[in-house]
């Protein structure tokens, strides 16, 4: 009795060892990655946010990958990250790359075709609205405050431009949307434009900014933080950056 | 032997033979009801119509999609802590407000046709009002359709496939915005004679379509012009989405033509039935549901026939909840009870701090801090000091106590606690936190400071599992036609009209009369008005999207108080030889401790992304801009 109850225990924990390996298929594993350039430059956007599941995105800029051929034709989202760069890990194939709206750069709805066999990677050209050029940053210890020098250049004709906000934030993941303050003024292209900001945590005493006063405190207590030039286009969601800065700021 | 058996044999087919009756094979089936049965009986079309009719969708309601109040500004979530999500909505997903309910739209239109093809023992009358609700609900539906994903295939007819092996005469391209627009304009003006059901409010009439007509033309003539006065206005090169800005007079002129129609003729008016109490007359003018003029269409639920739902046990305030589990799930903002105005007309914030930002400002009360406000905060809000069914609500987060220099914030772990030994050596034994909360950290309990009245069930049981609520969910009510005319009338410069009528709802909140003037009324006003008067009744976002402001009020920048949801805590002061603040109550304004990601809504949220499934299967449909 107990011998066979032994034997029938041990053949079904093996029977759970046991897999189909059968009717899987092989996870993907060609990467392709690339970067978002615009006279050899690569373009900097903000930082995506991908939801949990990674059915909803919440990130700024995306592109999208189609391969047609199968039976289920939905697209692949690949979101581009701050620095411009992007990366997803597909199947071998053939595949259609589009660049979707709302990006700061011009809408090209031409897709480019791109033949996946084993890792590779490719440069997705643009042509910016604006971009930002000789962006400077300085922390003035005096009064706490934050500056940030710049050009915005215009590079598509008829377009104007909304605002440019300098972004100050403790991580490197810094933009109009993640950061701790910032502060967004008219620039006009060509010219360069001067924004000063405080992070001096007793300028920020309204209620409701006990974040913010925690956050720079914290900030100005590790002596460093990130700093970020954004230049927005009238009618365009996403704004174009400059690369993160980690500046000191000690006193 | 033989013969027997062959005789058998003969008899045995000789009974198979026998008994057929003619029309053995066509007889009524018993199960199936038929098509011309259905069609000719008024009783069985009306009941295919109630089915229509619980079809329709919102953003909101008061039992599927209610928990989407807690999605927005005006609310945030404080149930279940595994919904935070709600809380952290790092931005809105672009297919959130999708909607593509072809099926329904199929549904009703097959419902037409039969009635032309089938009925024969309905009167002419009865079938052009069973015909005019269809077109009724079809048409409420295409604006449905309109508003979250610009203008769809235009379908009226059924459409069938042949079997050819080519479905592309099925494929419909998308319709312009406007001309989606101009289709339920003109369904609801050619049904609005043939409909009936006057002093109905569950089943379409003359007024309730013209009530929807002006709502609907309000969209269209808003969108018109805000849509082209954006930096680089939202359009499809098709017309699909976007308004051409020349169209926005005429829509402004006929969506005051209507509202006027449904003022001036109806028998429908502003609900005046408690003139002691304004707050609850507020409350009632949503929620009662006799004697009640205000309620022009309305979602009925009905306990007698278990048509119940379950909004009142899930947001009844923890401290007077019947049930033992489940409250306070939807709880307002800060954000919505500021935006009440005070009644000598100065803007709503409220008074926490003296005028030098050197101490709080002590109140005798809780309530205190609340006094002279619109009346329309006791109507939808349930705030600290006030009471609901009759019971006091408890409403503290907790003490604070003067050390000599400083006070000293005490906040319990659980609700309904008291500040005494042995957990507080040095308590003295009076309410620590209420049994209402607010809490910082617990679920099912407040964590904004503020409970939901609106839509509230103030019967006996009406929050347990058992007995459950009937109160209904109002599509439209007097109130928002008289902000619709008023809106439409300020864009036409006809603002002596406009200021009547939202002086009109201002006063039935408390205000004197003809607080608004032809001299002092602007937009901002209006939209002021109808953020106050229509909230958690499913307009705040689609107004927000129709006047193109959403991505500037949730531009998901986390120093933007207006994307940030704000709580406000009572503290009760201990310090002892100070009369004048000892005992007293302070209020302490802060972020929502549950609330995260500051509410995102991108340009590509003006219009829901359409489904790759729809896409696929029609390849005449373009996407959305910005997807």
């Amino acid at each position: 009795m107990k011998t066979t109850s032994i034997i029938y225990t041990a053949l079904a924990v093996a029977l759970l060892f046991t897999a189909c390996t059968k009717d899987n298929y092989k996870a993907p594993g060609s990467v392709l990655s690339g970067r978002i350039v615009y006279q050899g430059q690569t373009l900097q956007v903000r930082t995506p946010t991908v939801n949990g599941s990674g059915s909803t995105t919440t990130g700024g800029v995306q592109l999208e990958l189609w391969q047609r051929g199968y039976q289920l034709f939905t697209k692949i989202p690949v979101y581009v990250n701050q620095d411009g760069t992007f990366s997803a890990t597909l199947f071998d194939g053939d595949y259609k790359l589009v660049r979707l709206g709302g990006a700061p750069w011009q809408n090209n709805t031409d897709s480019i075709d791109v033949q996946v066999r084993g890792s590779q990677s490719i440069d997705v050209p643009v042509v910016p609205y604006f971009t930002v050029n000789a962006p400077a940053f300085t922390f003035n210890k005096a009064d706490t405050t934050v500056t940030g020098t710049f050009t915005p250049t215009q590079v598509t004709a008829g377009r104007t431009l909304e605002n440019a906000a300098i972004c100050v934030g403790a991580t490197q993941f810094t933009d109009v949307i993640n950061n701790i303050v910032q502060r967004s003024e008219g620039a006009t292209p060509g010219a360069a434009k001067t924004i000063t900001i405080t992070v001096n945590p007793n300028r920020y005493n309204g209620s409701g900014q006990e974040n913010i006063r925690k956050r720079l405190a914290e900030m100005l207590n590790k002596q460093y933080g990130f700093l970020r030039i954004g230049v927005k286009t009238n009618g365009v969601g996403e704004s174009i950056y400059t690369t993160v800065v980690k500046v000191d700021m000690k006193f | 032997m033989k013969p027997i058996y062959q005789s058998i044999l003969l008899l045995a087919l000789l009974t198979t033979l026998a008994g057929c009756r003619k029309e053995w094979l066509e007889r009524t089936p018993q199960t199936i009801i038929l098509e011309d049965q259905v069609w000719n009986d008024p009783k069985m079309i009306l009941g295919l119509l109630a089915n229509y009719y619980d079809r329709l969708p919102t953003d909101l309601g008061l039992d599927g999609n209610w928990r989407n109040m807690a999605d927005y500004d005006d609310a945030m979530w404080s149930g279940y802590t595994g919904e935070d999500g709600r809380n952290n909505i790092t931005s809105y997903a672009y297919g959130r407000w999708a909607y593509w309910d072809y099926t329904l739209i199929r549904d009703i239109n097959l419902a037409l046709e039969s009635i032309d093809k089938y009925s024969v023992k309905l009167t002419d009358g009865e079938k052009k009002q069973f015909a005019g609700e269809l077109r009724f609900i079809r048409a409420f539906i295409y604006f449905e359709l309109v508003k979250r994903m610009g203008g769809v295939p235009i379908v009226t007819k059924q459409l069938i496939y042949d079997f050819s092996g080519d479905p592309s005469s099925l494929q419909q391209p998308r319709a312009k915005e406007f001309e989606v627009y101009d289709f339920v304009a003109a369904e609801l003006d050619a049904i609005k004679n043939d409909l009936g059901n006057p002093n109905s409010n569950t089943r379409a009439n003359k007024y309730i379509a013209m009530a929807l007509k002006s709502r609907a033309l309000l969209y269209a003539a808003t969108i018109a012009k805000y849509n082209n006065q954006m930096g680089t206005p939202i359009t499809l090169p098709g017309g699909e989405v976007g308004i051409p800005a020349e169209k926005a007079n005429d829509y402004f002129t006929k969506s005051l033509e209507a509202a006027k129609e449904v003022i001036t003729s109806s028998p429908y008016a502003l609900y005046k039935g408690n003139p002691s109490s304004l707050g609850e007359n507020f409350y009632e003018a949503v929620v009662k549901k006799t004697a009640n003029k205000e309620a022009i269409f309305v979602r009925d639920f009905l306990s007698a026939k278990s048509k119940r739902h379950g909004f009142s046990y899930d947001n009844i305030p923890l401290g007077i909840r019947e049930d033992n589990l489940s409250s306070s799930c939807v709880t307002p903002s800060l954000n919505l009870v500021e935006e009440f105005e005070y009644l000598d007309g100065t803007p709503g914030a409220l008074k926490t701090r003296n005028a030098g930002n050197t101490d709080y400002i002590y109140y005798n009360s809780l309530d205190e801090i609340f006094a002279n406000k619109d009346a329309r905060l006791y109507g939808t809000v349930i705030y600290p000091g006030t009471s609901f069914k009759g019971r006091p609500l408890q409403i503290q987060a907790g003490v604070m106590r003067w050390d000599g220099s400083n006070y000293q914030t005490v906040e319990g772990s659980g609700v309904g606690t008291n500040y005494s030994p042995p957990d507080y050596p040095a308590g003295d034994g009076k309410l620590l936190v209420g049994s209402s909360g607010p809490h910082r950290s617990i679920q099912e309990v407040t964590n904004s400071g503020f409970y939901l009245r609106k839509y509230l069930d103030a019967g006996a049981g009406t929050s347990t599992r058992g007995i459950l609520s009937d109160v209904w969910w109002v599509w439209m009510r007097m109130g928002e036609v008289y902000l619709n005319a008023a809106e439409a009338a300020f864009e036409l410069n006809q603002k002596v009209d406009a200021a009547t009528w939202i002086s009109a709802l201002r006063e039935r909140a408390g205000f004197g009369a003809n607080s608004v003037t032809a001299g002092t009324i602007t937009l901002e006003k209006i939209r002021h008005e109808r953020r106050v008067e229509l909230a958690f009744e499913d307009h705040r976002v689609w107004d927000l999207k129709r006047w193109r402001t959403a991505h500037i009020v949730w531009n998901g920048q986390s120093n933007n108080p207006d994307a940030t949801v704000y709580a406000l805590y009572p503290y009760r002061i201990i310090r002892p030889g100070d009369a004048a603040r000892d005992g007293k109550y302070v209020f302490v304004k802060m972020v929502a401790p549950r609330f995260r990601a500051p509410r995102f809504f991108q340009l590509g949220n003006y219009y829901s992304a359409i489904d790759q499934g729809i896409l696929n299967n029609n390849p005449k449909i373009v996407r959305n801009p910005f997807h």
